[in-house]
């Protein structure tokens, strides 16, 4: 049982560690030779992230303690990564939970307020996270997709409690460390600029019509209150967003500087951008992943290889400012969809990237129970994740069976995440209209 | 006219050899066969005939005998192994030869430089110099272009693919196994072909002189013809005129006999043979007749052991339990080179087993020289430098065989091996391509009507309540 535990967690190792092999350095007690300069990190094709994330984890790599494994160190480093993300994601899912129920409460509807408090969504959250297989089996492997995401989650605790340094520190550093966090720019300037999610707002807008056509002498006070509050709620903030890219470009500046220390005597800046964002974007590294594009660009002839690596990645750019428009009252959920989207789209996905999003979807547990094809959902992610290294095995070790069994793996596990990220924003949009159908009804009430 | 009828036989040779070269690449065997050092063979062992093995170099010759005679008739040469012994026995058909057998031709001259005379040993060394003439600029260039004129005389000599060598991704330039020659030497070998072995050098400031390394291998199976005088079980008998009794020569001879013949008979006449005579009758059904014959010396023919045994092979598959091993005997002092060209080689994880016992690194390796593969641009080279014998430590001695003479091996290579990747479906990239794009297909279109769909249904939600505040609203 220990044995195929082990077989079973480094089947996944072979998924995890595919960007985050570091080189040795040399080994030479005794050189004859003198001493030569170190060879580049970008030096064939075994490291492909961050100067920085090298300089941090290649020591601890090379250090041991006596009598433990050699990688110990490194992973109390991704164990500490993915704490402080759950402690990060809970903070989150409070300051959720509260404007929630604030914006609630202002539009009159007390009970499901008082339903939405009973909830503790942050801290059910964090435990999926942290129990989450995928996230074990991320930081078994030694993959650092365990600090990506505490970058992103960083981001979006910063952005809701509404703290532009430090929201501009996780988003720069995200998009540094892969490329793809790119796109959580939108739903971070959202959220700096009209708070955390809310119901849509034009129930906002119906109750201040409303509140000034039928306004009495008797309670100014309480009327000028209420006003003030709806046209906070309604309005966006511009400061804070002008905060934020400030940051942002000085944040970047400074890792841009520190990242042309750490590789001028290799090529340069120029050099560092072709090997890491070139290398995603170009999808160079055809070894076998969770994705299903490893498998597309071994098979597509050369001559349309560039047509669908413009289709692939810009399938990941052409939802945006649809989801954008249709979910701009809810910046967090929409964060969510976005990193459901690149977690599936992108050229060298791993179950580090499913962790994340499963964890963040344990913040909308209230919004989405009534959300479809759920225990579907659940048992093709347990099937998943018991037949992929069964099918890895078949092909790799044993030789009995072939791509094709590890590629259908591949295509069921991109099939479930589209079923989620469709039935959760399907979930997310009636769960709007069922509160505009409750705020019409109360209004008919009053009005009546 | 007799300039075009030899124009036409040489182009008829010409012809012969690559029609059949088409059939033998469906067999090609392993020639071994050392060029440097032939002249020394010749004069040790006459070399009436050679036998190229199916086994490709892996028969175990002092367990398994020597000679399979089923695989006689099949046995034919490579062309490698053809030129190589025509070359050597002067067979080739060059301008000297030609005109020699009195074949009259126009010119007598080499045809590559036109100043002497054209003959077997001048033959190479001009094509050698040739090689070297055209350096020029800078020396990592001046290594490359003298590589790729190589492969291409080569090649067009042995009508082989040697212009395989010519690309980087074939060849490596090592530094710790020949030191002589630092960053000018290049190392090529063709894993599928003949094995032949080509490395050039193109230092000239050490002053001596440089050469082509060219080494092909016949297996060549020997048979001993005769015995050693210890070995000689013959005993010559004595004839006397009284019988002295079997006891006599029962001592004289090479074997012993568990039953005391009656008689002896000694034949004279024709040969020194002894007869030993048992009348069966004297026996009956309960005492049989039961002879052993046993030799007082014992008959070993072994073949010599080569001082250094090394064999290279792959163990497991995938990425966790793939390795690639090279088995080591008789280690002292000794440089190995393993030319990998996989696509990810983890060099963390070397390992170093010393008789069956996992060693540190550090203990036993001396210099090892790491350069990073990239996936079809440069294979990945590592070269790993043991230590001599008497740099190791005292503990490691402890039932460790210590022979009793220092010799490095820097010219020693260890067979070539061929991994097995691993493969995608290559009947089905019109399936992949199709089922990804319906997938990719399929989320844009849900998510898109999931989105649309949503607002429509909102309008006519609001439009049906009536609101009239709301309707001013949007109009």
């Amino acid at each position: 049982m220990v044995l195929d535990l082990r077989s079973w967690f480094h089947c996944f190792e072979a998924h995890s560690t595919l960007l985050s092999q570091k080189p040795q350095p040399l080994f030479s007690p005794r050189s004859l030779h003198p001493p030569h300069q170190p060879p580049s990190p970008y030096a064939g094709s075994m490291y492909h992230g961050s100067p920085l994330l090298l300089t941090l984890l290649g020591p601890l790599t090379v250090k041991r303690i006596e009598g433990q494994p050699d990688h110990l160190l490194c992973s109390l480093v991704f164990v500490i990564a993915d704490v402080v993300s759950a402690m990060l994601i809970c903070a989150a899912g409070e300051k959720l939970k509260v404007a929630c129920s604030s914006s609630l409460q202002s539009l009159g509807l007390h009970n499901l307020s008082e339903n939405s408090e009973r909830l503790p969504s942050g801290d059910f959250a964090a435990l999926v996270y942290l129990w989450n297989p995928f996230t074990i089996v991320a930081c078994v492997g030694l993959s650092t997709s365990a600090i990506e995401n505490l970058m992103v989650v960083l981001s979006l605790y910063g952005a809701c409690s509404r703290l532009a340094p430090l929201a501009a520190f996780g988003w720069v550093m995200a998009t540094h460390l892969s490329l793809y966090p790119a796109i959580l720019i939108i739903p971070v300037i959202l959220l700096l600029g009209y708070g955390p999610d809310a119901p849509p707002r034009k129930l906002f807008c119906q109750r201040k019509n409303l509140e000034v056509g039928n306004s009495t002498p008797s309670d100014s006070c309480s009327e000028e209150e209420a006003k003030n509050q709806l046209k906070v709620a309604n309005v966006f903030s511009w400061r804070p967003v002008v905060f934020f890219l400030f940051w942002t470009l000085l944040w970047s500046s400074y890792v841009l500087v520190l990242c042309g220390i750490c590789v001028q005597q290799y090529g340069g800046l120029h050099e560092l951008f072709k090997r890491t964002y070139g290398f995603i974007l170009t999808t160079q590294d055809l070894s076998p992943n969770i994705g299903v594009l490893w498998y597309f660009f071994a098979e597509v002839f050369d001559f349309f290889r560039n047509f669908f690596l413009i289709v692939f990645h810009g399938n990941i750019l052409l939802m945006i400012a649809p989801l954008a428009l249709r979910l701009n009252h809810r910046p967090c959920f929409l964060a969510f969809v976005y990193i459901v989207i690149s977690s599936m789209l992108k050229s060298y996905p791993s179950v580090g990237d499913s962790a994340l999003y499963l964890g963040l979807l344990g913040l909308f547990a209230y919004e989405l129970k009534d959300m479809q094809f759920s225990f579907f959902l659940f048992s093709g992610y347990v099937g998943v994740s018991l037949l992929s290294p069964v099918m890895h095995n078949l092909w790799i070790w044993r030789g009995t069976g072939n791509a094709n069994f590890y590629f259908a793996t591949a295509i069921a596990y991109a099939c479930l995440q589209i079923i989620l990220v469709v039935e959760s924003v399907s979930a997310m949009l009636n769960h709007d209209r069922k509160l505009t159908k409750l705020y019409t009804a109360k209004l008919q009430h009053i009005k009546s | 006219m007799c300039f075009a009828m030899i124009i036409t036989r040489i182009i008829i040779w010409v012809t012969s050899i690559t029609r059949q070269a088409y059939y033998r690449t469906i067999r090609l065997y392993q020639c071994h066969l050392h060029l440097i050092s032939y002249t020394k063979r010749y004069s040790l062992y006459t070399m009436n005939g050679y036998l190229l093995s199916f086994t490709q170099g892996r028969w175990n010759y002092e367990r398994w005998g020597g000679f399979d005679s089923n695989i006689e008739p099949q046995c034919k040469a490579s062309r490698a192994a053809t030129f190589t012994w025509r070359l050597l026995k002067d067979r080739l058909p060059t301008k000297g030869n030609l005109l020699r057998r009195n074949i009259i031709i126009q010119d007598a001259d080499c045809p590559l430089c036109g100043q002497v005379q054209e003959e077997v040993q001048k033959y190479h060394i001009k094509t050698m110099e040739l090689s070297f003439n055209k350096v020029d600029g800078t020396m990592i260039d001046g290594v490359g272009a003298s590589w790729k004129n190589l492969s291409h005389s080569l090649s067009g000599l042995f009508c082989a693919s040697i212009n395989f060598v010519e690309s980087s991704t074939t060849y490596s330039a090592p530094e710790l196994a020949f030191q002589s020659a630092l960053g000018s030497l290049r190392y090529g070998t063709l894993p599928r072909e003949a094995r032949l072995h080509l490395t050039m050098s193109t230092d000239h400031s050490d002053g001596s002189r440089s050469g082509i390394n060219l080494e092909q291998t016949v297996t060549v199976v020997l048979q001993p013809n005769d015995q050693k005088a210890g070995m000689n079980h013959k005993s010559t008998a004595k004839f006397a005129v009284n019988d002295t009794g079997p006891e006599d020569f029962r001592r004289n001879a090479g074997f012993e006999l568990s039953v005391t013949p009656k008689r002896v008979h000694a034949e004279m006449e024709t040969s020194s043979s002894i007869l030993y005579e048992y009348p069966i009758k004297e026996y009956t059904e309960t005492e049989q007749f039961d002879l052993g014959l046993t030799w007082k010396h014992p008959i070993v023919w072994y073949s010599p052991h080569a001082p250094l045994y090394a064999s290279r092979f792959s163990m497991g598959s995938g990425n966790e339990r793939g390795a690639i091993a090279i088995s080591l005997k008789l280690i002292q002092g000794l440089v190995a080179i393993n030319n990998v060209k996989e696509r990810c080689i983890y060099y963390h994880t070397l390992q170093l087993v010393v008789d069956e016992r996992p060693q540190a690194l550090t203990d036993f390796v001396e210099r090892m020289r790491v350069s990073p593969s990239e996936d079809k641009v440069s294979p990945g080279v590592m070269e790993m430098g043991f230590l001599h014998i008497d740099e190791y430590p005292p503990d490691v001695n402890q039932g460790f065989g210590i022979p009793s003479a220092i010799i490095s091996f820097p010219d020693f290579h260890a067979e070539l091996l061929l991994v097995p990747l691993t493969t995608p479906d290559f009947g089905m990239p019109y399936n992949v391509i199709t089922i990804t794009c319906t997938v990719f297909a399929l989320y844009f279109e849900s998510l898109l009507n999931v989105l649309w769909r949503g607002v429509g249904e909102e309008e006519r939600l609001l439009k049906n309540k009536g609101i009239a505040v709301a309707w001013q609203y949007y109009s």
